[in-house]
């Protein structure tokens, strides 16, 4: 199964419709889809289940069980596969698209990608091709290493100090 | 000491779990825009307020309502906050209500603060960078939450 996450606020319909495309080439594989705009949105593809926002308890029973997550670039999705070392896909959302407020989504995966963290498509021939790779067992590129779940120790004895600093 | 640490459901909120550790041992209310997010800090005070962008303005006055009225209530010593709208809130709020407020940028903002981080570094006590090349005269660089 592979878990696509979109976020909870803004509609990401651009990766929804490549998915669409790519659960229809892929007939084998099962696709969830977690999108905001629920009411709104239609798949063709029979093999496409889409959901709406989920309690954290669901979304990660879904996450833990797919074999890959494709997500757009939010920092959530981006640091919970890190965290379980999940494969992951990032689609980064595009403001020249009016997919968000800015391009952060760009430069993150620019940063992401320079570190070897996570694999960026940005159109559906990426996917495709990414898709192929994973299938065919090249799953090691997909994974790195997993991270502890706790910010740099500079940052937290910084934030310890301040936080004393202002009794 | 007591502390608020407020962030809005998704990236924001899990970066600030990624510091819970600077602020142990201290009187803690959680805030998001989730109520089901009081899974992620078992045995830890916990409320949600309404989830609201800037494309939503009205939802923007009821956000800024339940955060006052938090704020108002709590008298928290420190308020510490990754984001987004709520966060800019809580910051807005803790300067009138002579509360001392922290920002941190979110890390997703590699080549410029954000927008949110820009208005907020005027009603902040403390601001930071997770980029040390984005750091100025309102926004320190001590390291980030990835490692």
């Amino acid at each position: 199964m592979i878990f696509v996450t979109t976020g909870t606020q803004l509609p990401f319909d651009r990766l929804i419709e490549a998915i669409d495309k790519l659960a229809e080439a892929f007939s084998d594989e099962s696709f969830i889809v977690q999108i905001s705009n629920y009411d709104t949105v239609q798949v063709k593809s029979q093999n496409i289940k889409l959901v709406g926002f989920l309690e954290p308890e669901e979304f990660n029973q879904y996450f833990d069980s797919a074999d890959l997550i494709i997500g757009h670039a939010g920092m959530g999705t981006i640091l919970k596969a890190l965290e379980d070392g999940k494969a992951l896909v990032v689609f980064p959302r595009k403001a020249s698209l009016v997919e968000h407020r800015n391009d952060h989504q760009m430069a993150t995966v620019g940063w992401l990608k320079r570190l070897k963290l996570v694999n960026v498509a940005e159109s559906y021939e990426d996917l495709v091709k990414l898709l192929h790779a994973f299938k065919e067992g090249l799953e090691d590129q997909f994974i790195s290493e997993k991270i502890e779940s706790v910010a740099s120790e500079s940052l937290i004895s910084e934030l310890k100090s301040v936080l004393n600093e202002s009794i | 000491m007591k502390i608020i640490a407020i962030a809005s459901a998704g990236g924001h909120w899990t970066q600030l779990l990624r510091m819970k550790s600077a602020w142990a041992g201290h009187e803690l209310l959680y805030v998001s825009t989730k109520a089901s997010f009081s899974t992620f800090v078992p045995g830890e005070r916990f409320v949600s307020v309404r989830d609201s962008s800037r494309w939503d303005k009205i939802g923007l006055l009821i956000t800024f309502k339940e955060i006052f009225q938090i704020i108002f209530r709590e008298k928290p010593d420190i308020v510490i906050t990754t984001g987004a709208a709520p966060g800019v809130m809580a910051m807005v709020v803790s300067k009138f209500l002579g509360r001392k407020a922290i920002w941190i940028d979110s890390i997703a903002n590699v080549e410029q603060i954000s927008m949110s981080g820009k208005i907020a570094s005027y009603f902040a006590w403390k601001c930071y960078t997770q980029w040390p090349e984005l750091k100025n005269e309102r926004f320190k660089y001590a390291g980030n939450v990835l490692k």
